[in-house]
C-alpha cells in the first residue's frame, strides 16, 4: 500500500491508484470533465490538474499514480486558477443557456464547478451553440461545445468494438467527424445511446431533446421491449414520453445501458394512432371505418353475452383466450382466471407458445425447470460462451453487450452457431455455420467428439444425470462426424475445435434463441443442448449453464402465472389434484382438468369450429403466427372475436370489438425478465382517452359474466397468486417496492430467490439425458422451391412493428423490409440491391425489396416480420415441434424471382 | 571525366560516389570499445561526461540510458529523433550528411547497453537522400555483422529501421513521435510514465537526439575526461550552434558552449544591420536582448538546442510575434483543451492587434494563457510556444504601440 497526503490528509492506497480516485476514496472531490470511470485516462481537459510537492506546474490527477511520500495539493490557488481558466474556456464556447436547451443539466454541473473555482458564469460573454441534427436520424450534436474528450466513442469502442467516428485535422481544425457533420459510420453504431450518456458537456444529445427541450420530469419503468428486462427513467415532457435514460444502479440487469428500442422508441405512447375509445363491428371490412365507436358498457356487455352464450350453449371448451406476454402478471393472472374460473375451460394460452415452448418443455425434461438456469449477470464472467440459435446484437441488445464484454474485455472464447454471419462471428473465436433445421445432428456431433476425446465430466454424469447410456449408445451408433459434416455442411475439424473449447473452459455457458426452438425438433434441440451441459458439468454453479433468451418483456412471467393450458399458476399441472383443489377453493369454482389448446391449436380450431369465440389480447397472429392465410381464415370464422389492443392491427381488423388498452407506462405491476427477475413498475403516465388497463377490462368483463372479480390494485392480485404458487410465495409487493431484487424460485419471504439454480441436485433430482435423432424438416426445398427462407428479428424494430414503427427515427434507420440475399445467388438471379422479388412458398407469396449481402450463406435468405406490408408469414407454413406445439419458422422452402 | 583517387576536397566524407569508402575508413573505435565494457561501465562512462541531450531539453544522458537499463520490462527500443523541426535547426542534417556512422554506431551501443531489441532513426521528411545513405550503409552494417543477430559475436541481436515523417512539428515531440512510429495519430501522451519507462509500443525506450548520439560516440572513442575538457561545468562537449536570420553568414558554428552570443555573430561575420535580438533555442526558446550579448550559451543560460535566430532593427517585434504565433497556432496539435483554445485565443489577440486600444490588456491576457499552459498543458509545445511573443511585448512595446495607434510602417499597415 501507497501512503500519500492529500490536502493533509493522510491516505492509504494499493499502488497503481491515481491520485484523482485515491482522493475519490477519500471524500475529496476534483473536478473532472474527460475522465471516465469505465475507460483508461486520457488526461486531456486537464481541468484534475493538482499541485505536488517538488513537481513543477501542475499534474494531472487523473493519469498519474500514486508514489509513497506524495503530498498533494487539490485547492491552491495555482489549482483554482486552473479551473478558472479552463472552465472559463468551456463556458465561454458552450454559449447561451434558454429555457428549452438540451444541456441544461450538464450546464448546470459546469456552473457549479466553475463557482467552486470562483468562477461566476455570469460573467462570461458568449453566444449560442447549436446542434447538427440532419446527419443521423436519432442523435444531435453542438460542435461549439462538444470538448473532444471523446468519451463518447471511446466508450462505444470499449461497450460495443464499435469505431463511429474518427478525430480529423489537427490544431484548431481537430475535429470529432461526428461533430463536423460526418455521419457515423456505417455498420458501426447500434444507436444505444451511450455516448449520449458519457458526453460530460451535453455537446451529444438524443435528438428530441433539441426538438422538443429536455424533460419536466423523469419516472422509473421497466422496458416494455424485448425479454432482457432493463429499467428506464421514462423521460416525460408536457405529458408526452420523449423517450429514456438507462437505471444506473448496480441492482438492475442493465446497469447503465439501454439499446435503440428502449431509449428511443417510445412515440408509439402519445402516437395518435392510439385506440382510445371502445369499437364495435358496424359492417364487413378490414378497415377501421368498418368500427363505430361505442361506450364501454355496450361494448363489454356485448363481448360478455357473446362468450357467456357460447359457453352456456356449447361449452366452456369452445372458448379460448389468448393472453398477452406483454402484459403484466397479474394481468395474466387474471387473463388465466378468467378463462379457468368463468369461461370454464384451460383453452389459455400466450405467445411463449410459438417461440419458447420448448425451451420449457425441453429444460423441465432435462433438469426438471424450465427456465434460464443463471443470472444474466454471470455472463461477465463465463469462460465461454456457446451461442445458439441467437442474435442478441439485434434482438437482445444490452445482453449482446454482456457477451461483448466478456468476449472483448474478459478474454471469455466465443462459439457461434447460426446458419448466418450475425455481428458475433466477428468476434467469435469459431463460427458453426450449419444449415438451417440440422441442430440435433450438429449438437450431437458435438457431444460425440466430447466422448470419443473424453472431454466428459464422469464423475458429474454418475453423480448427478440419468440416461446417459443410451444417449452415448445413439450418439456413437449414428453421429460420426462424417455423417455430422454432411447433414449440417459444418467442417468436422470446427465441430471438434468448439467441443474443446466448450468442454476445456472453466465455466461454459450456452445461451440460445429461437433458431433452437422454432423448430419441429424445437423441444428436442433443448434437450440436445442440456445433454451437452450435463455431459460437461457446465450446469447447477456460477457463470455456467444453460440460459434461453425469452422473447417478451413478459413472456417468462406470463408463463409462471399459469397463462397456459397445462398448468396453472406457478407451473402447477391442472391434471393434479391437490392443485385443483387449492385454486378451487380459492376461487369458489369447479376447474376444468383437462389440457386445454395451445394457441397454434386455438388457431386451427377457430378454423374448424371447434373454437367459437377468442378473447385476444394483445396479441396480432394474423401478422406473427405461421401460414397467415390460415390465421385469416380462423379468425373470419369465429363467431366472436373480442380484440385488447394499443393499435388497430392486423388481426384487431377481423374483431368484432375492439377495446383499448392502457400500455406499460400507463400502469402499476410487475413483469418478469428472462432471467427470472420479477420487477414492479409504477404509472408514469395517464392513460389517454378512455383507456383502461387489461386488469380493470378483465375484471370487468368476469363481472359481467356473473363472476365478480374485485381487486383494489395490482398488489392484491399479486398478493392472491403469490400465496397459491409456491416458486412465487416470497415475493410480495412490500419487498419490491422496498427495492428488493428478487428471482423465483423464492418460496419464503426470508430469501431473495435463487439466481443460479440447480447447485446440489437438479429441481427434480437427477439431470436427465435424452436420446435423439435427427430428422429432417417436414418443409424441404425442390427444384420449384430452391431457397431456404429463415425469419427473424432486426435491432430497430420490434414484433409486428406497430410500436417501433411509430417512432420517426427508427423508421429512419430501418424504413422498409428487404429480404437477405447472398451475392452468389443474386448474381444467378440477376438482382440489383433494392429490386423488388416475388417469394414464394407453398402457401402464398409477397413482394419485398432485396438486400445483398453476405450474412446469408448461398441457397439461404432471411426477413424479418416487422412490416405488414410484407407479411412473411404468408409463406410459413404449419408445421410444428409435436409437443410444444411451436412453428418451425426457421425453415420454409421458397423461390425467389425477380420482379419486372 | 572520372573521379579523382585520391580525393583531396572531399576526403572521407560519405559523398554519393565514395559512401562505400566513407565506410570501409570508418574506425568504428567506440563501437569496438563499448563491447569490451559492462552497461554498468558504459553507462558510468557517459555520466562522467556530463554529456546533456542537445534537443532542446538537456537531460543528462547517462541517466537517461541508466533508468531505461533499470526497467524490470526486457524488451528495450531505441530511438534516434531526427525530426529537427525547430525553425532555424539544421544541425542533425549537417551532422547526418557529414558523418552519419556516427550517429548508427551510438545507436548500436545504445542497443548494447540496454538490449535494446530494435531501433529506429525518424527522420524529417524533407531528408530524403540522408534516408538513402542510410539504408545503404544500414545494409553494409548488416553483412558485416554489426547489425542483425548476434552482433560482434557479442550475443545480442538488433537492428535499425528508417522512417521518414510523417512530419510535422509536433512529431518532434518525443511521446508524439513514439505514436507516429506505431501509426497512430501523432500526438503527444501523458506523462508520467516518461519514454525510460514506457516509450514506444509503451516499452521503455530510449530517445536521443542526433547531435546526442554523435557525441556518444566522441566520448566512447576519446574518453569522458576528454569531453569534459570541452566547455564549462554542467555544459561539457562540443556544441553545434544554428546562425540565421540577420546574420551575414548563416550556418552551423562548433564551438564549446561558454560561447557568448556576441561572439558567435562575430564568427558568423556579423549581424546585418544592427542587432536587435535573437531567438535562442529558436522560437520556443528565450529572448536575447542586446544586454544579453555577453552571456555564455551555458545549458544553464538558455542555449537549448543551439540554434540562434538573430534580427535586426528593420524587423517590427509586432510582426515576429504574430508570425510566431501562427507557427505554433498551425502546428499545435490540439488534443488538450487548454492547448486548443489557448492557442486559438493567442491567435485571435496577434491577428486583431491592430483593433486593440492599447497593449498591456493584450500583453496580459498572452501571459495569463502561457501561465495557463506552462501550469496544465498536456506537453511543452504550446507553452514554450506562448513564450516569446510576452518576451517581444515586454521588450518592444513601442513596436506593438505602433501597429496599435496609426499602423506600422515597418509591417506596411499604415492606416
Amino acid at each position: 500500500m501507497i501512503q500519500v497526503s492529500i490536502d493533509g490528509l493522510p491516505i492509504s492506497v494499493p499502488a497503481g491508484t491515481s491520485i484523482l480516485l485515491a482522493a475519490q476514496q477519500r471524500g475529496i472531490d476534483i473536478p473532472t470533465l474527460c475522465f471516465d470511470p469505465l475507460l483508461t485516462p486520457e488526461g486531456v481537459c486537464r481541468l484534475c490538474c493538482v499541485e505536488i510537492d517538488g513537481m513543477h506546474g501542475l499534474v494531472s490527477s487523473c493519469t498519474t499514480t500514486v508514489h509513497d511520500g506524495m503530498q498533494v495539493h487539490t485547492t491552491t490557488d495555482k489549482v483554482r486558477e486552473n479551473q478558472r481558466q479552463i472552465l472559463g474556456m468551456v463556458l465561454k464556447n458552450f454559449g447561451t443557456v434558454g429555457p428549452n436547451d438540451p444541456a441544461q443539466k450538464h450546464y448546470a454541473t459546469l456552473s457549479r464547478m466553475a463557482e467552486a473555482a470562483g468562477l461566476s458564469p455570469a460573467t462570461i460573454q458568449t453566444q449560442a451553440a447549436h446542434y447538427l441534427t440532419h446527419h443521423d436520424p436519432l442523435l444531435a450534436i453542438s460542435p461549439e461545445r462538444c470538448i473532444q474528450c471523446n468519451r463518447c466513442f471511446r466508450y462505444c469502442e470499449y461497450l460495443h468494438g464499435f469505431h463511429p467516428s474518427e478525430i480529423l485535422d489537427m490544431g484548431g481544425s481537430r475535429q470529432l467527424s461526428f461533430a463536423i457533420g460526418i455521419p457515423l459510420a456505417e455498420g458501426q453504431c447500434d444507436h444505444c445511446g451511450g455516448c449520449v450518456d458519457h458526453c460530460p458537456t451535453g455537446a451529444l444529445v438524443e435528438k428530441w431533446s433539441v426538438t422538443h427541450g429536455p424533460a419536466d420530469y423523469q419516472a422509473p419503468s421497466i422496458c416494455t421491449y424485448c425479454g432482457t428486462g432493463c429499467a428506464l427513467q421514462v423521460q416525460v415532457k408536457d405529458g408526452v414520453p420523449l423517450g429514456a435514460h438507462p437505471d444506473y444502479s448496480d441492482a438492475s440487469v442493465n446497469q447503465g445501458q439501454l439499446c435503440v428500442k428502449g431509449r428511443f422508441g417510445l412515440d408509439f405512447v402519445s402516437h395518435p394512432d392510439r385506440i382510445t375509445q371502445p369499437l364495435i363491428r358496424g359492417r364487413e371490412g378490414r378497415t377501421l371505418d368498418c368500427f363505430r365507436v361505442a361506450s364501454w358498457d355496450e361494448a363489454l356487455d356485448y363481448a360478455a353475452r357473446e362468450f357467456k352464450q357460447i359457453r352456456d350453449n356449447d361449452g366452456g371448451d369452445k372458448l379460448a383466450v389468448l393472453s398477452s406476454a406483454r402484459a403484466t402478471n397479474e394481468e395474466n393472472y387474471l387473463a388465466q382466471k378468467l378463462a379457468r374460473a368463468v369461461f370454464h375451460t384451460n383453452n389459455i394460452d400466450n405467445c411463449a407458445r410459438i417461440c419458447h415452448a420448448p425451451s420449457v418443455v425441453g429444460l423441465t425434461a432435462a433438469f426438471g425447470s424450465g427456465a434460464a438456469t443463471n443470472s444474466l449477470d454471470e455472463i461477465a464472467g463465463a469462460d465461454c460462451i456457446l451461442l445458439i440459435g441467437a442474435n442478441p446484437t439485434e434482438a437482445h441488445p444490452v445482453i449482446g453487450h454482456k457477451i461483448k464484454h466478456a468476449v472483448l474485455h474478459n478474454h471469455a472464447k466465443l462459439v457461434v452457431i447460426d446458419p448466418r454471419n450475425i455481428w458475433l462471428t466477428q468476434i467469435a473465436d469459431q463460427h458453426l455455420q450449419l444449415r438451417a433445421g440440422t441442430n440435433i445432428a450438429l449438437l450431437n456431433g458435438i457431444l460425440r467428439v466430447l466422448i470419443e476425446e473424453n472431454l466428459i465430466d464422469a464423475d458429474f454424469i454418475a453423480a448427478r444425470t440419468s440416461g446417459f447410456e443410451a444417449t452415448r449408445k445413439i450418439v456413437m451408433d449414428h453421429y460420426d462426424l462424417d455423417r455430422v459434416q454432411s447433414i449440417t455442411g459444418v467442417a468436422a475439424d470446427d465441430i471438434r475445435q468448439a467441443a474443446r473449447l466448450y468442454a476445456g473452459a472453466k465455466n461454459s455457458m450456452i445461451i440460445y434463441g429461437l433458431g433452437i426452438t422454432q423448430h419441429i425438433h424445437g423441444s428436442s434441440n433443448v434437450m440436445a443442448i442440456a445433454n451437452l451441459a450435463l455431459a460437461t458439468g457446465h450446469i447447477g454453479r456460477k457463470h455456467a449453464g444453460v440460459c434461453p433468451l425469452r422473447g417478451q418483456n413478459n413472456v417468462q412471467g406470463a408463463c409462471d402465472v399459469g397463462a397456459l393450458p397445462n398448468v396453472l399458476p406457478g407451473y402447477q399441472p391442472v391434471d393434479d389434484p391437490a392443485a385443483i383443489a387449492k385454486f378451487s377453493q380459492r376461487w369458489q369454482v369447479a376447474l376444468p382438468t383437462s389440457t386445454g389448446l395451445k394457441s397454434c391449436q386455438m388457431i386451427h380450431g377457430a378454423k374448424s369450429g371447434q373454437v367459437k369465440g377468442l378473447y385476444l389480447i394483445a396479441e396480432d397472429p394474423v401478422q406473427t403466427d405461421p401460414d397467415s392465410h390460415l390465421v385469416e381464415q380462423a379468425m373470419d370464422n369465429l363467431d366472436c372475436l373480442v380484440v385488447q389492443e394499443l393499435f388497430f392491427t392486423r388481426t384487431a381488423s377481423f374483431a368484432d370489438v375492439i377495446l383499448p388498452a392502457a400500455c406499460a407506462l400507463e400502469k402499476e405491476g410487475t413483469f418478469t425478465n428472462t432471467d427470472r427477475r420479477i420487477q414492479h413498475f409504477k404509472p408514469v403516465l395517464a392513460a389517454p382517452g378512455e383507456c383502461r388497463t387489461d386488469m380493470d377490462i378483465i375484471c370487468d368483463l368476469a363481472g359481467r359474466m356473473g363472476y365478480a372479480m374485485h381487486y383494489d390494485g395490482p398488489a392484491q392480485v399479486w398478493e392472491e397468486l403469490a400465496e397459491l404458487s409456491p416458486i412465487l410465495y416470497g415475493v410480495r409487493y412490500a419487498r419490491l417496492t422496498a427495492g428488493e431484487q428478487l428471482v423465483w424460485p423464492c418460496p419464503t419471504q426470508d430469501d431473495r430467490g435463487q439466481r443460479t439454480l440447480h447447485e446440489n441436485e437438479f429441481t427434480h433430482g437427477k439431470g436427465v439425458f435424452h436420446a435423439l435423432e435427427f430428422e429432417p424438416s417436414e418443409e424441404s426445398v425442390d427444384t420449384t422451391y430452391p431457397y431456404l427462407l429463415t425469419t427473424g428479428r432486426r435491432l430497430e424494430h420490434y414484433c409486428n412493428g406497430a410500436m417501433t414503427r411509430k417512432t420517426e427515427g427508427l423508421m429512419g434507420l430501418y424504413p422498409h423490409e428487404r429480404i437477405e440475399i447472398n451475392p452468389e445467388d443474386a448474381e444467378k438471379l440477376s438482382l440489383q440491391e433494392e429490386d423488388w422479388v416475388e417469394v414464394k412458398s407453398r402457401r402464398g407469396q409477397i413482394k419485398v425489396n432485396c438486400h445483398i449481402t453476405s450474412r446469408c450463406p448461398p441457397g439461404t435468405v432471411f426477413m424479418s416480420f416487422h412490416f405488414s406490408e410484407t407479411p412473411v408469414n404468408i409463406l410459413t407454413g404449419s408445421y410444428y415441434d409435436p409437443i410444444a406445439i411451436t412453428p418451425e419458422y426457421k425453415v420454409t422452402a421458397v423461390s425467389i424471382g425477380k420482379v419486372v | 571525366m572520372k573521379p579523382l583517387p585520391t580525393p583531396v576536397l572531399t576526403g572521407n566524407a560519405p559523398v554519393a560516389d565514395r559512401l562505400r569508402e566513407y565506410y570501409q575508413h570508418y574506425p568504428f573505435h567506440a563501437l569496438q570499445k563499448a563491447v569490451t565494457l559492462s552497461p554498468h561501465e558504459i553507462i558510468t562512462e557517459l555520466k562522467a561526461s556530463g554529456l546533456r541531450g542537445r534537443g532542446g531539453a538537456a537531460y543528462p544522458l547517462g541517466r537517461k540510458w541508466e533508468c531505461v537499463l533499470q526497467q524490470p520490462d526486457s524488451v528495450r527500443y531505441m530511438v534516434a529523433n531526427g525530426e529537427e523541426g525547430e525553425p532555424g535547426t539544421f544541425k542533425d542534417r549537417v551532422l547526418l550528411e557529414r558523418n552519419p556512422l556516427a550517429v548508427l554506431e551510438a545507436m548500436i551501443i545504445a542497443a548494447y547497453t540496454v538490449r535494446a531489441r530494435a531501433g529506429y532513426i525518424y527522420l524529417n521528411h524533407s531528408y530524403r537522400q540522408i534516408e538513402q545513405a542510410l539504408q545503404t550503409l544500414l545494409t553494409w552494417l548488416r553483412e558485416d555483422q554489426r547489425l542483425g543477430g548476434n552482433i560482434l559475436k557479442r550475443q545480442f541481436d538488433f537492428d535499425i529501421q528508417v522512417r521518414r515523417g510523417p512530419s510535422r512539428y509536433i512529431s518532434g515531440e518525443e511521446t508524439a513521435l513514439f505514436r507516429a512510429l506505431e501509426g497512430r495519430r501523432a500526438e503527444p501522451s501523458s506523462r508520467p510514465p516518461y519514454p525510460t519507462e514506457q516509450g514506444l509500443w509503451h516499452k521503455p525506450t530510449i530517445i536521443n537526439n542526433i547531435e546526442t548520439l554523435s557525441c556518444v560516440s566522441l566520448i566512447l572513442e576519446k574518453g569522458s575526461q576528454w569531453f569534459t575538457t570541452l566547455g564549462p561545468a554542467g555544459s561539457h562537449g562540443p556544441k553545434l550552434f544554428c546562425l540565421s536570420g540577420d546574420i551575414k553568414n548563416p550556418g552551423v558554428i562548433e564551438a564549446a558552449m561558454d560561447a557568448s552570443l556576441r561572439e558567435l555573430i562575430a564568427w558568423a561575420g556579423g549581424t546585418i544591420g544592427a542587432f536587435k535580438g535573437a531567438m535562442v533555442s529558436g522560437p520556443s526558446g528565450q529572448l536575447f536582448l542586446p544586454d544579453d550579448l555577453d552571456k555564455p550559451l551555458t545549458v544553464q543560460n538558455g542555449c537549448g538546442n543551439g540554434t540562434v535566430i538573430v534580427f535586426n532593427d528593420t524587423r517590427c517585434a509586432a510582426d515576429l510575434a504574430r508570425h510566431v504565433t501562427d507557427f505554433f497556432f498551425t502546428e499545435h496539435c490540439g488534443q488538450c483543451l487548454p492547448g486548443r483554445e489557448s492557442m486559438k485565443q493567442a491567435k485571435a489577440l496577434m491577428d486583431n492587434l491592430d483593433h486593440q486600444p492599447s497593449l498591456a490588456p493584450v500583453h496580459k491576457r498572452y501571459g495569463e494563457l502561457h501561465t495557463l499552459l506552462m501550469n496544465s498543458s498536456k506537453c511543452g509545445l504550446c507553452s514554450s510556444g506562448t513564450a516569446m511573443a510576452p518576451a517581444l511585448m515586454q521588450a518592444f512595446p513601442e513596436d506593438f504601440n505602433r501597429h496599435m495607434h496609426g499602423g506600422c510602417a515597418v509591417c506596411g499597415t499604415l492606416k
